[in-house]
């Protein structure tokens, strides 16, 4: 019988694979589910580790999914956060408001940060733990998402204009500091690497700036993790319809798109790139009962994994509040009408 | 030309023309940003010229950011549609408790609470607002909108109204007061 993780990298090489692969993409409702606190769980491998392995155990999804959350690298650099007793962080002031302040910064060293450190280990752990068995899948806030972090999103926006050469710097610098955190990881022998690029998304920005100042570093990152021999799945927030074929083009394995996204329309324009995505969180995972989320499952199979190439997944992150059964439906249903060839 | 008519004539339907914009995809995020700068400069240099009679606002708003939600640009935006549109603003920010938004509007004699959410964890913050604004019998309308919220959402907390965007937030605040 062949492993979730080679489901997993079959459907991200563009194949059909026996059944259609889930992964909950989003370890942030993981640790809220075992009654976690974020803040201290982030800084804790083995608590981490652990969590996993008794969610690996009581749900059976196709991938763990170790992480880095979105405020380590923001952190290290002096953006400081409030942390809700439920929900994601907020961002309270950012490392700099200033252009000028960006030379400032020094380059990011991974050893002296405990968070990183344990997002280190912890993906180490898992790789050991379930390599070759479940596909590990390194989910992390990709350079261009911690940029809009280390200064504030709005600011960034902004400077698109009044300021371009500013963006490149900032870009580069969040590349650089990207690269030298998460390569460790990508040398453990992890599966994937997922990276989101949101401020990205044509919600915000247009597309034809999307292609001028994102599209460049999305590429890069992708051809460096391909370097290492991981695949890659890159994630934008919204509707994603108007850049899915430029994010393609970047050469990803997957494209983790949000609930808004036609999967079908998606599936025409990027061909055998595979989909991940792309179940609703708030209004189906969060807000559904089970026979939605059974629905909304069969559904996205049929609209975006008729041939192959997808992944079951979450649109976008989960909110912590999320009822459990939602998620172990969405992980049952797939298994149960996710055989191919599907009969639907 | 007198610096009221500056802004009525000129400011408010350039800032009304960005919105039209924005909603038909022809601009985004940092156009509306950069549009609604150059209005706030206009409206630093105009408003020293500006008559006590004409200072007088299509009513007075109190905004801000759901608590839990930091997420400031479409919050920012209505607040400077709303002031082309001769609004009086009252920012409350970001992160706001439903008390706050309550006790401001009590303190002004607001007409309307705007409130603005980005997260599902974060809108929830809004349905407080609305009962609690009922709970201390204040006369003020309650208008929602921002990125997860829904027309079916705002109807559902019982909300005066819902605006998809920065332009309709505006239809509907003059709307409400009209009403």
């Amino acid at each position: 019988m062949v492993s979730s993780r080679d489901l997993v990298l079959a459907a991200l090489s563009g194949e059909t694979p026996e059944r259609v692969p889930v992964a909950i993409v989003s370890s942030a409702w993981v640790f809220s589910s075992y009654g976690l606190e974020l803040s201290e769980a982030y800084q804790d491998p083995d608590l981490m580790t652990e969590t996993w392995r008794k969610f690996d155990n009581d749900y059976g999804a196709d991938a763990v999914v170790p992480s880095l959350s979105s405020t380590v690298i923001p952190s290290y650099f002096g953006t400081t956060w409030k942390f809700p007793p439920i929900g994601f962080p907020l961002l309270q002031k950012p490392a700099i408001s200033d252009p000028s302040e960006l030379d400032k910064l020094e380059k990011i060293d991974p050893t002296k940060d405990k968070s990183i450190q344990a997002a280190t280990l912890h993906a180490k752990q898992l790789t050991e733990k379930f390599g070759g068995n479940r596909a590990v899948w390194f989910m992390t806030t990709g350079p261009l998402s911690n940029a809009a972090r280390i200064v504030e999103t709005e600011f960034l926006m902004e400077c698109l204009i009044e300021d371009p050469e500013f963006v490149e710097e900032l870009f580069k610098f969040s590349m650089d500091a990207f690269k030298t955190t998460v390569e460790p990881v990508l040398d453990f022998g992890v599966d994937i690497l997922d990276f989101s690029s949101s401020p990205g998304s044509p919600d915000l920005i247009s597309p034809r700036m999307y292609r001028r100042f994102f599209w460049p570093f999305d590429k890069e990152l992708v051809e460096w993790t391909h370097k290492k021999g991981v695949k890659t799945v890159f994630h934008i927030c919204g509707n994603t319809m108007p850049i899915i074929e430029d994010m393609a083009k970047t050469g990803a394995d997957g494209l983790s798109v949000d609930s808004m996204v036609d999967l079908s329309a998606a599936r025409e324009v990027i061909g055998k790139t595979a989909l991940v995505g792309n179940i609703d969180p708030a209004g189906m995972l969060m807000n559904g009962t089970i026979e939605m989320v059974e629905k909304a499952c069969i559904e996205a199979m049929k609209t975006g994994g008729l041939s192959g190439a997808f992944v079951l997944a979450p649109g976008c992150d989960v909110p912590p509040t999320c009822p459990n059964e939602n998620i172990k439906t969405m992980i049952d249903s797939t298994k149960l009408h996710g055989i191919y060839p599907l009969k639907m | 030309m007198e610096a009221y008519d500056i802004i009525t004539e000129i400011c408010a339907p350039a800032m009304s023309q960005v919105g039209i914009l924005y909603q038909e995809g022809e601009y985004f995020v940092p156009e509306i940003l950069m549009s609604a700068k150059a209005f706030e400069a206009a409206m630093e240099v105009l408003r020293p010229f500006l008559k006590d009679t004409e200072k007088k606002a299509a009513g007075t708003v109190v905004l801000g950011v759901c608590e839990g939600d930091i997420h400031t640009i479409g919050k920012n935006l209505v607040a400077t549609m709303l002031e082309a549109a001769g609004f009086n603003i009252i920012d409350l920010g970001k992160d706001v408790p439903a008390k706050d938004f309550v006790r401001v509007a009590k303190e002004n004699d607001a007409d309307l609470i705007g409130v603005s959410a980005l997260m599902t964890t974060s809108m929830i913050g809004m349905k407080d607002v609305v009962d609690l604004s009922k709970e201390e019998g204040i006369r003020v309308k309650i208008m929602v909108g921002g990125g997860p919220v829904t027309e079916e959402y705002a109807r559902k907390i019982g909300a005066d109204g819902y605006g998809k965007d920065a332009k309709e937030a505006v239809d509907l605040a003059i709307r409400l007061m009209e009403a």
